[in-house]
């Protein structure tokens, strides 16, 4: 079944399989079209589009979701890859893996550059959906045996160069409604945005809100990929002549067309709106050909109603993962039941957890060095007490002539956390062994754990004698224990939105995240998108789909925690009274960003010079100098900061809109309806003085961002604390323009800038992999579960931790009070007593 | 308190309801009164926050910061204590503060896991004995807050209308020598004389012993009976015993109490010399307040128990009792706690009327009163001034079996009369009774925290989950701290380690008799402590045998941690402070072992320093001026000019008579020279008191046991003398470290015998 088929072995016969390749062709070419679909292998995650495997064995996995395909004849696996040139040919092999079965062991010995393999795999070990890739490294050093020479051996494959290839006599058949969520997330598309395609050139709240609740679906269809989703405008019907579904001018192949049957029935055409009776949920193949359907696959899914509320149950439906579609073509909506919650992600809270239950199996590892991972998911809210620790006890064994210096290193989150020595004094069995880890290394979601074992061998590093390599087991049970810790979320934290989607999204606490507004300010549909695509991931990462209430332009300002999306220039100045940074400084920095980006864009970077007078002007203009002057004559010059450019909102959607939220609301806190709300209110005011002993403000240096000329940036994430009393969050994505905040949400993506994302701000530029980070200006505090009285004295206990001060003064305070009335009422007893 | 109308005149009561305490009218208002309501509820806020701030999980930086803190601010109050009762509790407070922190983050951190037995069962153990001792710490607290410093309280008014005292001296076995001198003594006693009268109750002549089926015991107590009816003819004593052996002491005084009728009863122990004062310093209080039923006094011994004797520190080091007289039963006193403790205490006859006598359903029947009269609402008062010399039980088999019979006692009375749940007694003084009886389970915890450290140095069993930093953040503060807060209260009376040395001393065998009193608590009765004992060679006691054990676990446990140090590196943050437990425990269990290994002891007086003129007359009439140098029950020391060296060779009884001074009259004695000896150029010559007559002996007992400022200069002379921490800890070393060439020769022998079960 696996198809072991080296470079050097593939080369003789390349001639033979060719000729029997084209006879086939001839032959096979008038009886079918085959469907040939190429994979790249880059579209199976975010990043760098490469995979590098270091040490002498790594493994590392790769998701594909596969389209059903018909008639599935062939399968090649095709990598092209390399290694360094310390392995050892005879000792060194890649391993490739199918859904666990052994495809490949492929030599490592392409160190004098990338060497190509096609791998032709047996069509029954795929499967339409989710498949696993596997690759698996084990090297040895050609000279030095030791822990250093493990440190030379790796092994890279090009991700870009290798695909997948599947052919097939059928290829894709017509969509039906299962089957679109399917191909909503497969691989061969990967790199496609979800288009929204929006009829009218006004967006409306309806628009938005319902976007968003498709885009969520589609954050979580995908699984770990960052979802891109795209606003495809179509003029309404009188504005321009509205073309057929099927010659929409698509970005990709895969679509939603959301609307009221009555404005979408120019774009449907009579028949096809006629079934609209209802909730209706229909999908339509794009016709293969043009750039959307070219591959064949593609598909536009409606979502519509008669009414807005029928929509908005087509909608709900669609975007409910948990239950599958039909495998129809179109339904009418019948069980219009809100979408269920998932069942909750297991998170790891207080107590003790064997690594099998994290999923991590014992291994055994032979060599100089082992490095292994786990993952321990950390609930919202998670505010260690300072200086605590989690342990970890470990049972291993190790066997072998170990040298001195052995040891097993943890790193938490990709910082050092903890050590142990292991040496040839040793019993070889490690039992319990004890590990602190700090748990100010841990950070709420996921946190990743690295275990490495370095053996250094007892008798020298000559690799001739080294018959013998030492033997590291690290076991199963062993275990992570969590002691106690603070649900406390300290905002604003673009880690804690990157990580778990709060405030917007996941549970925290014991409650779900309410409803956020989601206000989109700006008539280009690149800011629709963009807030779909921030959306989308943030349910990706709350793990649900989240309740929004959508605002299209700005009225007043959100009464909600709200994720606000427009460009700079065009937000009210009332969006910056709180920012970290002033409006016009903002504004004028991502146009500079803007400009430099563009250019490299174009593939005409700006020059150095000019990139550095660019920023001179930014300074000069700040520091008073005279008026903000516009940096390029090719810019517009911007609109005034103050006032709504927006349409006005639509007053019927958005009450109702927030009906449904209040809905949820409502369902959310039933749970903790027993707490009245004067209590809550009066826990929310005693946070806020809690905050003002433990954070401090430190207001953002704009100046110092200016200072990096080569990467000034072209968009902003900022989050901070809303104006107003309330403890309300308003997280803002802005740039200076369309393209510019198009460019940005492709290289937060791409370039794996989401997971990089921390503090108050992030200020990047999709010119760079980079991201500028703001230190939040001023941290403010949300108590989770403010009436578990554990809680409150975990919380007080973190606080006071960091203000040792304020904990000695409370003491003495205390202990002077307490001795004052003893004595006052000892005093008399004594007297009684003593006869005085 | 007030005194009633009646406090000069009438001592006993009319009738038993009359002399009952009244409650003062005021009180109950006042309790309720606004102001006492705001304190209360400041107090308690105050109380609360204080707890919470001790709970509070701050990180281990912080809390030993704040510990550090803590012990600066205690250090610098400390200064200022003894002026400003304020810097002292609030010392107190912020020292207690650091163990409360402790305690918290050992409840919360430190627990092995419940799914877990194996380290579960012992680690829920050894929690359960630092919980036991940790309500004892706070209840000593809360006993020692707020000490009354009393002063003697003479009678006053016409000498016709003091009280009558019986003076009780209840005897078992003692020898007549020893009673003579404490009979002697307790006639001498500074009180009208047709108040006083003294009576020897002897339980060694009773009929019942007269008649015991042994002849030769039979015939002892005979002859005993005879020789002690001579003795209190000669000394004009009442001799008094009865036909049987019943409710021991308690029993034996019930019977002289039925027949006589004193207003107040003086009990003293055989052994406990009274000084002539005791009654002119204490009867004061009885007339002060009717509703008094005791004046308990110190306990001053002459002589070193087994610990002070065998590692040296009896002159130097105050005695163990001293903490209890001098530091916890003031603090008792303050809360209408203090209670009898057997000897050298006067008690109102109205009172012990009033319960029927002395309760006999325990065999500490002197707590035991005091409890059923305190729950009666009859009060107590405590006088810290040494008024009796006593003897302390001086091998270290009679020392437990005391130290067993107290044990037992309080066992009993927690079992059967648990102050918790007595009516009739205040919430102090329930606190004040709970925290004296649960002292006596240090039998409990004290071998549990020594040999803890064994369980994962032999074993390695995880009972308590603690690594380096903990250890150096949590449990090193704990441990200064409350030392610190020992040596506070208690470092003039009490050294370093020298209160876990007794505890463990007394631990192994105590806890037989422990838990036989816990599986049948009406089962022990009361058991005489053997006096005046003597050690006739250096070796160990025959109760040595789990000392040594215990010694060479610990031994072997270092040993282990060490093993265990270099063998396993993944370990050694938690091995680390397991080694340091187990060297404090094996430096502890060395101590132990310095003590069981007993040096030889011959029976002699204890002897007091003084430096009075005298004149020594002999039978010629000859007169030679000397000085005396020191003194005891048993004679003179006395310091000669070199010239009289022959005349002090005659072979006769002279007569000393020692020069009055301004505050005591003159004394004149026969006396018996026993040896002559010179020194740095002076004879000194030892004397044995030879009384011609009564007169001798009263005027002997009266020159020996006139007063106590001798006493309390002997002891303030090793109060002051008292080391800081550190330098009790040293002095500690350098107690044990000497003993233990000894003890290391010895040993071998010893185990050869114990493997061959033979006591050492």
């Amino acid at each position: 079944m696996a198809a072991h088929v080296p470079q050097t072995a593939v080369r003789p016969l390349m001639p033979a399989l060719l000729a029997a390749l084209l006879l086939w062709i001839g032959l096979a070419v008038p009886a079918l079209a085959a469907d040939r679909r190429v994979i790249p292998l880059s579209n199976l995650r975010d990043g760098q589009p490469e995979v590098t495997l270091h040490g002498e064995t790594e493994t590392v996995a790769l998701r594909a979701i596969l389209p059903p395909v018909a008639g599935l004849t062939s399968v090649v696996l095709a990598l092209t890859y390399e290694n360094g040139i310390d392995i050892l040919p005879e000792k060194g092999s890649m391993a490739v893996y199918i859904n666990g079965s052994p495809v490949a062991d492929l030599p490592l010995a392409a160190f004098r550059g990338p060497v190509n393999a096609a791998i032709t795999l047996p069509a029954s070990l795929i499967r339409p959906g989710e498949n696993q890739i596997v690759f698996q490294t084990n090297a040895q050093h050609r000279a030095i045996c030791s822990v250093r020479g493990t440190y030379d051996l790796w092994a890279r494959v090009n991700l870009a160069a290798s695909s997948l290839t599947l052919v097939s006599d059928g290829g894709v058949p017509d969509p039906d409604l299962a089957m679109m969520r399917h191909l909503l997330a497969a691989s061969d598309r990967a790199r496609e945005p979800l288009a929204i395609i929006e009829v009218g050139s006004e967006a409306d709240a309806d628009h938005l809100g319902w976007g968003a609740m498709v885009a969520q679906s589609y954050g979580l269809l995908l699984g770990d990929q960052t979802p891109r989703v795209v606003a495809v405008p179509v003029p309404a019907k009188g504005a321009a002549p509205v073309p057929a579904l099927e010659s929409l001018p698509l970005p990709g192949g895969k679509n939603v067309l959301i609307g009221t049957r009555d404005r979408l029935a120019p774009l449907l055409g009579e028949a096809r709106a006629a079934a609209i009776t209802g909730p209706f949920l229909g999908v339509y193949p794009i016709p293969p050909g043009g750039k959307a359907g070219a591959a064949g696959g593609g598909f536009v899914a409606i979502a519509s109603g008669r009414t807005p509320q029928e929509v908005d149950q087509a909608v709900m439906r669609l975007a409910d993962v948990s239950r599958p579609l039909p495998t129809q073509t179109a339904m009418i909506v019948a069980d219009a039941a809100p979408p269920a919650a998932p069942p909750p992600r297991p998170v790891q809270a207080e107590g003790r957890y064997r690594l099998s239950d994290l999923g991590f199996p014992t291994v055994q590892h032979s060599g100089y060095r082992y490095a292994g991972r786990f993952t321990l998911t950390l609930p919202t809210g998670f505010a260690p007490v300072g200086d605590r620790a989690i342990l970890f006890h470990v049972d291993g064994a190790f066997e072998g002539n170990l040298g001195p210096g052995a040891v097993l290193n943890v790193r938490v989150n990709g910082r050092p956390a903890g050590a142990m020595e292991i040496d040839k004094r040793s019993s070889g069995i490690i039992e319990n062994g004890e590990m602190p880890l700090p748990m100010a290394l841990f950070r709420p979601g996921p946190n990743s754990i690295d275990v490495e074992a370095e053996l250094p061998p007892g008798g020298g590093t000559d690799c001739v004698f080294a018959v013998r390599r030492p033997t590291f087991t690290l076991l199963d049970s062993s275990s992570i224990e969590i002691p106690g810790f603070a649900r406390l979320v300290t905002l604003p934290d673009l880690g804690t939105l990157g990580n778990t989607s709060y405030p917007y999204g996941g549970v925290a606490g014991d409650e779900p995240a309410p409803p956020f507004d989601l206000v989109v300010v700006g008539r280009d549909p690149a800011w629709t998108g963009a807030a779909w695509s921030m959306v989308a991931k943030l349910a990706q990462r709350a793990g649900d789909l989240m309740t929004v209430v959508p605002y299209t332009g700005w009225d007043l300002p959100p009464s909600d925690n709200a994720l606000i999306v427009g460009p700079v220039a065009a937000l009210p100045q009332s969006v910056f009274t709180a920012a970290p940074l002033p409006g016009d400084r903002l504004a004028g920095l991502l146009e500079a960003g803007a400009l430099i980006a563009q250019a490299s864009a174009r593939g005409e970077p700006m020059p150095a010079a000019d990139r550095r007078a660019l920023a001179e002007r930014l300074r000069l203009g700040w520091s008073g100098a005279g008026a903000r002057a516009p940096l390029r004559t090719g810019l517009a010059s911007p609109p005034p900061l103050a006032g709504a450019p927006g349409s006005a909102a639509d007053g019927g959607a958005q009450s109702r809109w927030q009906r449904m939220a209040g809905d949820v609301k409502e369902t959310a806190g039933a749970g903790g309806g027993w707490v009245p709300e004067w209590a809550r209110r009066g826990m929310a005011a005693a946070a806020r003085y809690i905050n003002r002993w433990t954070v401090d403000e430190a207001p953002a240096d704009v100046v110092a961002l200016t200072e990096n000329a080569d990467s000034l940036p072209e968009a902003a994430l900022l989050q901070y604390r809303a104006p107003g009393n309330e403890a309300l969050t308003w997280t803002l994505l802005t740039a200076s323009d369309a393209r510019s905040v198009e460019r940005a949400m492709r290289s937060l993506g791409d370039a794996g800038l989401w997971d990089k994302l921390h503090g108050g701000g992030a200020l990047w530029t999709s010119a760079s992999t980079a991201v500028t980070t703001l230190e939040p200006n001023r941290p403010y505090q949300l108590i989770l579960e403010p009436f578990d009285i554990g809680n409150l004295i975990l919380i007080l206990a973190r606080n006071l931790s960091q203000r040792i001060e304020l904990l000695f003064a409370l003491l003495l305070g205390t202990t002077l009070v307490l001795t004052i009335s003893m004595r006052l009422l000892l005093k008399r007893g004594h007297q009684e007593r003593s006869g005085s | 308190m007030k005194p009633t109308p009646d406090t000069d005149t009438v001592v006993r009561a009319p009738s038993i309801k009359a002399a009952r305490p009244k409650a003062k009218p005021d009180t109950r208002r006042r309790r309720f009164s606004l102001r006492s309501v705001l304190l209360w509820l400041l107090l308690l806020l105050s109380a609360g926050l204080f707890l919470a701030l001790a709970a509070l999980p701050v990180g281990r930086v912080a809390s030993a910061a704040i510990s550090v803190g803590v012990v600066a601010a205690a250090f610098v109050l400390g200064r200022f204590a003894r002026r400003i009762w304020h810097a002292r509790t609030l010392t107190v407070l912020l020292l207690a503060f650091v163990t409360f922190r402790y305690f918290f983050w050992r409840l919360t951190g430190t627990l092995p896991p419940v799914d877990d037995p194996v380290n579960f069962i012992p680690g829920v153990t050894l929690f359960a004995a630092e919980a036991i001792s940790f309500v004892l710490f706070l209840t000593s607290l809360f006993v020692i807050i707020d000490p009354i410093a009393r002063e003697p309280s003479e009678p006053k008014g016409d000498p016709a209308s003091w009280p009558s005292v019986d003076v009780f001296i209840p005897s078992y076995n003692e020898e007549p020598e020893l009673l003579e001198t404490t009979l002697a003594a307790a006639v001498c006693i500074d009180y009208p004389r047709d108040k006083l009268h003294v009576y020897l109750l002897d339980d060694g002549g009773t009929d019942q012993k007269l008649a015991h089926a042994d002849p030769d015991l039979a015939a002892a107590a005979k002859v005993r009976r005879e020789t002690l009816t001579a003795l209190c003819e000669r000394l004009q004593v009442t001799y008094m015993t009865r036909p049987r052996n019943e409710h021991a002491k308690a029993g034996n005084i019930n019977h002289a109490f039925k027949k006589t009728d004193g207003d107040l009863v003086l009990i003293l122990d055989a052994d406990h010399v009274p000084t002539v004062g005791i009654l002119k310093a204490t009867v004061g209080f009885f007339q002060q307040d009717s509703g008094l039923f005791l004046v308990q006094t110190p306990h001053f011994f002459v002589n070193p128990d087994p610990v002070e004797y065998n590692l040296g520190t009896f002159e130097r080091m105050p005695s163990e009792n001293e903490m209890f007289y001098y530091s916890i039963q003031p603090g008792l006193d303050r809360w209408n706690g203090s209670f009898f403790c057997g000897s050298a205490a006067l008690l109102r006859r109205a009172a012990l009327e009033e319960v029927g006598g002395f309760s006999g359903d325990t065999v500490t029947e002197d707590c035991e009163t005091a409890l059923e009269l305190h729950s009666r609402g009859w009060r107590s008062v405590y006088l810290p001034r040494p008024l009796i010399a006593g003897l302390q039980p001086e091998t270290f088999d009679s020392f437990i079996a005391q130290r067993s019979r107290w044990t037992q006692g309080m066992i009993q009375l927690f079992l059967l009369k648990n102050p918790l749940f007595k009516r009739g007694l205040s919430v102090p003084q329930r606190l004040c009774y709970l925290s004296t009886m649960l002292y006596w389970f240090f039998w409990f915890w004290r071998p549990i925290f020594l040999l803890s450290p064994l369980c994962y140095a032999l074993f390695g069993l995880e009972i308590y989950r603690i690594n380096l930093p903990d250890f150096a953040c949590f449990v090193i503060p704990h441990v200064f701290a409350a030392a610190f807060l020992s040596q506070f209260l208690h470092g003039r009376m009490r050294w370093p380690l020298f209160s876990e040395l007794y505890e463990y001393l007394q631990s192994f065998h105590v806890s037989r008799a422990a838990l036989a009193t816990l599986i049948r608590p009406r089962d022990p009765v009361f058991k005489v402590t053997a006096k005046g004992q003597s050690v006739e060679e250096d070796g160990f006691s025959p109760l040595a045998t789990p000392f040594i054990l215990v010694t060479l676990l610990l031994m072997v446990g270092l040993a282990a941690c060490a093993w265990r140090y270099s063998i396993y590196p993944e370990h050694r943050a938690a091995i680390l402070p397991v080694a340091v437990w187990n060297s404090l425990s094996l430096l502890l269990a060395l101590g132990g072992l310095a003590v069981v290994y007993e040096r030889k002891r011959v029976r002699r007086q204890e002897r007091f320093t003084v430096d009075r003129s005298a004149e020594l007359t002999f039978a010629d009439g000859t007169s030679i001026d000397v000085t005396a140098a020191d003194v005891s029950a048993g004679g003179v020391r006395l310091l000669v000019d070199p010239r009289w060296r022959e005349l002090l060779g005659r072979q006769e009884e002279p007569v000393l008579t020692i020069a009055a001074t301004e505050a005591e009259a003159a004394t004149t004695t026969g006396v018996r020279i026993y040896r002559v000896d010179m020194r740095n150029g002076v004879l000194s010559v030892g004397t044995g008191f030879a009384p011609r007559d009564r007169q001798d002996i009263v005027e002997a007992a009266r020159f020996v046991f006139g007063n106590s400022v001798g006493w309390d200069d002997f002891l303030d002379r090793k109060r002051v003398g008292a080391p800081t921490f550190f330098g009790g800890l040293l002095f500690f070393a350098t107690r044990v470290v000497p003993r233990l060439g000894h003890v290391l020769l010895a040993l071998p022998g010893a185990l050869r015998r114990i493997l061959t079960f033979q006591a050492p």
